[in-house]
């Protein structure tokens, strides 16, 4: 009871200071912090968010309420944030989706209209061939791929996923001609056991059971650093190539809010990411924790940003 | 062996609270929309589909098969009790045993032949889904969309009601299954620029809509005031002589619901037709057929159930829904990012056993909730519809927006439930155009993919692997066909007796 | 059976509760229906990519699909014209099925302008009066209870947040923090 009424008394007191100065120091003053999020109330994605939201909340002693706008590969939870108020009241679980939205002209603006507070996670996109294939390494098979072009069928997740990109990049870099197959529906892995494309690029999580099995073998990370789930093996860019693009999470702001709000937020984030509590979720759902602060994160974006540019383009999606 | 002690995985999982307090609720909301007229078991799974986004996917599925296959025989209890058939045709004889003061008897055989049916299409489930699986591995794209194409015109050709009016549906379906961003490219289809609908038209809203608010506009127009019959609890015992009579049609009925449940979109309705005719030939005084015979309530009612195990059998080996209620199924998959087919057992153990195990159990809380407890439900059905409409659909509409958080979404259910109305009262079937919803995705998606991977030569469409695949389906239902038609089931008696 | 009212469901009855139709005009008017989303589909897809035989476009699918709807609508077009009007005429335009489809259509309307919780509260209270025919309270007290659950089942257990207008936000911000609720 007593509890009860101090914290009713101390809400009351922040209410006050709050709408009378508005001032960054006392944010988030027990207010909701609404998270809009962009796949869907029961992705992964979402289900990462929510673990994030979680710890946010205890350390901000504020909710995070999420918002799910799964609508339009994410443009709209962009639209929608970058409309709400500069308050920090507001953040986004953001993406590459960003970049990829705005290139194929679904978002009116680029990443450089957010605030972006701080990287959470990144997912590395995985190349595997079946176990018996003939390609023993990255190199084997893009060679193979030059060599005769139109011949190595590879899998992905869809045109303009996450997954397609990545798997130009890395043969088009060495001008290999492949037939990329978009298998929407989350078949590849079926596909590549049953012999009908010869690699599939999956983020690990498809490929985990099937790899412990011996069905499978992962030849190269193509994110930019190795992944827990495969430990053993190397990033492509150990490998010689040049291409290394996760898929990255974080949260960003509308254009505007406060510096000290996204120290705080930041702040926020970074303790949660560093827990043991995300860490073990992150090898339930399958994301590694790689926290990064707003001045690096924003460098990051850039840079990804450029770089997905560039493969759009090449497979005729920019706009 | 293998199988044994990945069921008893499953049931270790399935036996801590959460997963067992998921199923009791899907149970017991089958119950409730299975008695309620009006609410079917699809418009029950979809009503809840919203409600099982914070979930695990095994929990979600366990909570949506429980709707579906107790929601299957609740249908049944509103039918004896009221004396009127409702959606399924099942329950005719049960009908007749009730209008002969043996409603009591009628509950209790068709509870047990529902829980008999149903585990044994369970274990059919258990053994026969794994190793199809591992053989469907080495089935391609170009496969599947022969199976799928197989699939729909089957559909076309056994489902109630005019052909032509069924692949009119069917080609419906599929043609708006094509609204959206196009999967293989990228580029936007039918959405004039409006970001909303690049996802394509919400299924959740499409399928309530059609099922659920053309259903309740077609019930205000015949909501028809006939008192419940209160059985007794004294009568629900059953005696001895009755299941005697029973037992035999509860063992053939199985048998007839597992075979005809790989019939793609009405196995449950062509199982129950088939196995009253059987039970009639069997019969060793058919005159009491119609009459109230016990035999004529037990095949019917068991095959009903036992169709559903067997139902699930494409959709967790292939991915491949083949009744609507699959369809649904599967798109609460997806929703939870779990793919089913050939991987779904060696990739997502814990939701496919959990399932399976989570069945065993749910046939058990049917029976409890059915049986004893029947006097409980029964009081839904004195609630007067007029009140039922508004809370139903506020329910529905809760549930829809809550999918996407998107206005349009109401909308979309709005008019796909006034489409629904009006073509129901024509004789459109609303099950072939959800179920071609479903698949036409997949259908299309696949379609290119095999012509991508093939070079695009058609040729890929009548490989080896399609030519076997193609021979055994058609083998398969064409030896049930001979099957029904030599025991005196003919679709034109079905479809007069789903008018009556 | 507190609800009084007696549905004939013999179609001579029907016809208070609806306009007679013939079936066949019916039919034909839902044939038509038909052909004119085939005629959509088939106009739409044309302006999209067909790609080629060997590898069709995003625009093939849906052309061929509203090519054979259109083939079918025709066909039972040309059935029911041909065949003689002699089915029972249906019913069409049903009091409660029209007032039903009004108040879904408002709901559809205003439903993330205003606000949720009071926008399906009046639709309750709507049906509830005209359709189950209740008294003005009874229908308010419904309506009111039936929030109320809707409140607690979606909001409080589980976490559904509907649109709500500057109502419920000017009433949270009276209370505690205390509630996670907020309401809005």
């Amino acid at each position: 009871m007593r509890i009860y009424a101090r914290r009713t008394l101390m809400a009351v007191a922040a209410l006050v200071t709050a709408s009378a100065f508005g001032n960054a120091q006392s944010y988030p003053d027990g207010k909701p912090i609404e998270m809009t999020t962009l796949f869907g109330a029961a992705s992964a994605s979402t289900t990462t968010a929510r673990k994030l939201a979680d710890g946010m909340a205890k350390i901000l002693s504020a909710p995070v309420p999420i918002i799910d706008k799964p609508v339009a590969a994410g443009a709209v939870g962009y639209t929608y944030l970058s409309q709400q108020k500069a308050d920090g009241y507001s953040i986004v679980w953001s993406s590459n989706s960003i970049s990829t939205t705005f290139h194929t002209g679904q978002l009116p603006f680029d990443y450089k209209n957010l605030e972006h507070i701080a990287r959470v996670t990144i997912e590395n996109p995985v190349l595997a061939v079946k176990a018996d294939s003939k390609f023993k390494t990255l190199k084997d098979l893009v060679d193979y791929a030059k060599a005769n072009p139109e011949k190595v069928r590879v899998g992905h997740s869809g045109k303009g996923s996450h997954t397609h990109l990545v798997a130009v990049a890395l043969f088009s870099e060495r001008k290999a001609k492949i037939i990329d197959v978009p298998f929407g529906s989350g078949q590849a892995v079926t596909n590549l056991l049953g012999d009908r494309i010869e690699a599939a690029v999956q983020f690990p999580q498809a490929f985990v059971s099937q790899a412990k099995a011996g069905n499978l073998r992962v030849l190269a990370v193509l994110g930019t650093i190795p992944d827990p789930a495969f430990p053993d093996v190397k990033t492509a860019k150990q490998q010689g190539f040049k291409t290394g693009m996760d898929l990255w999470r974080g949260i960003s702001a509308p254009k505007g809010t406060p510096k000290a709000v996204i120290t705080k937020l930041q702040d926020a984030i970074k303790k949660t990411v560093e827990s043991e509590d995300f860490k073990e979720a992150g090898k339930q759902i399958g994301f590694t924790p790689a926290y990064q602060s707003s001045a690096d994160f924003t460098k990051m974006i850039a840079t990804d940003d450029a770089a997905t540019a560039v493969v759009m383009k090449e497979v005729g999606l920019k706009k | 062996m293998d199988a044994f002690s990945q069921l008893m995985t499953g049931f270790a999982g399935v036996l801590g609270w959460k997963p067992l307090f998921y199923c009791f609720i899907g149970c017991l909301w089958g119950t409730i929309v299975g008695v309620l007229p009006g609410l079917g078991p699809l418009a029950g799974m979809v009503l809840l589909l919203p409600l099982t986004f914070g979930l695990d996917p095994a929990s979600a599925i366990i909570m949506l098969s429980g709707i579906f296959y107790v929601a299957m025989y609740g249908g049944s209890t509103t039918s004896i009790l009221l004396r009127i058939p409702g959606q399924s045709a099942s329950v005719i004889p049960s009908i007749e045993m009730a209008r002969q003061g043996r409603a009591g008897p009628a509950l209790v055989i068709a509870a047990l032949g529902s829980f008999v049916g149903g585990t044994l299409s369970v274990l059919g489930l258990m053994l026969v889904a794994p190793p199809l699986a591992n053989l469907m591995i080495a089935i391609g794209p170009s496969v599947e969309v022969v199976l799928m194409l197989m699939a729909l015109g089957v559909i076309t050709f056994v489902s109630g009601g005019s052909r032509l009016k069924t692949a009119a549906m069917i080609i419906l379906g599929l043609a708006v299954g094509t609204v959206g961003l196009d999967k293989l490219t990228g580029l936007p289809r039918f959405t004039f620029g409006n970001l909303g609908l690049a996802d394509g038209l919400s299924f959740t809203a499409l399928a309530i809509g059609l099922f659920g608010i053309s259903e309740i506009l077609l019930n205000l127009e015949r909501s028809e005031a006939i008192k419940a019959i209160r059985p007794k609890l004294r009568d629900l015992i059953p005696r001895w002589k009755d299941l005697k009579e029973a037992t035999p049609a509860i063992g053939r009925g199985s048998i007839i619901g597992f075979l005809f449940g790989i019939v793609p979109g009405v196995s449950h309705v062509v199982s129950t037709f088939v196995s009253y005719a059987i039970e009639k030939r069997f019969s060793k005084n058919p005159e009491q057929f119609g009459k109230g015979a016990i035999a004529g309530v037990a095949g019917p009612e068991t095959a009903n159930n036992a169709t559903t195990g067997t139902a699930m059998i494409p959709l967790l080996a292939l991915g491949i829904p083949s009744i609507p209620a699959t369809a649904i199924l599967l798109s609460a998959l997806m929703i939870h990012g779990v793919q089913p087919g050939p991987l779904l057992m060696t990739e997502h153990p814990d939701v496919f056993w959990g399932f399976v195990a989570s069945m065993y159990i749910g046939n058990i809380i049917l029976v409890i909730l059915n049986l004893p407890l029947v006097g409980i439900f029964v009081n839904l059905l004195r609630i007067p519809y007029g009140w039922l409409v508004p809370s139903i659909l506020v329910i529905s509409i809760i549930g829809v927006y809550s999918v996407n958080f998107k206005g349009a979404d109401i909308w979309i259910m709005v008019l796909s439930g006034i489409a629904g109305y009006m073509l129901r009262k024509f004789g459109y079937e609303m099950a072939p155009l959800l179920l071609a919803l479903v698949l036409g995705d997949r259908l299309e998606e696949n379609f290119r993919l095999a012509l991508t991977m093939s070079g695009g030569s058609y040729a890929t469409f009548a490989d080896n692997a399609s030519l076997i695949v193609i021979a055994t389906v058609a083998g398969m239902l064409l030896i049930l066909q001979g099957f029904a038609w030599v025991f005196g089931y003919r679709k034109s008696v079905a479809d007069a007796a789903e008018r009556t | 059976m507190t609800d009084s009212r007696e549905t004939p469901h013999d179609a001579a009855g029907q016809g208070a509760w609806g306009r007679p139709m013939p079936a066949r005009t019916g039919e034909i008017a839902v044939a038509i229906a038909l052909l004119a989303v085939a005629v959509f589909f088939i106009s739409q897809a044309a302006l999209l990519d067909f790609g080629h035989i060997g590898l069709p476009g995003p625009g093939f699918f849906p052309f061929a699909l509203g090519v054979a709807l259109a083939l079918a609508a025709l066909m039972i077009l040309y059935a029911m014209v041909r065949s003689p009007d002699e089915a029972a005429p249906i019913y069409v335009g049903h009091r409660d099925v029209l007032v039903t489809v009004a108040a879904l259509a408002g709901v559809a309307m205003a439903f993330e302008q205003a606000d949720a919780y009071l926008v399906l509260g009046t639709f309750m209270a709507f049906v509830l009066l005209l359709v189950a025919r209740t008294t003005w309270w009874r229908a308010l007290l419904g309506a009111c209870l039936c929030m109320a659950l809707v409140w607690f089942v979606f909001r409080f257990a589980l976490g559904v947040r509907l649109p709500t207008g500057s109502f419920w936000s000017g009433l949270s911000a009276w209370l505690p923090p205390m509630f996670p609720v907020g309401l809005s």
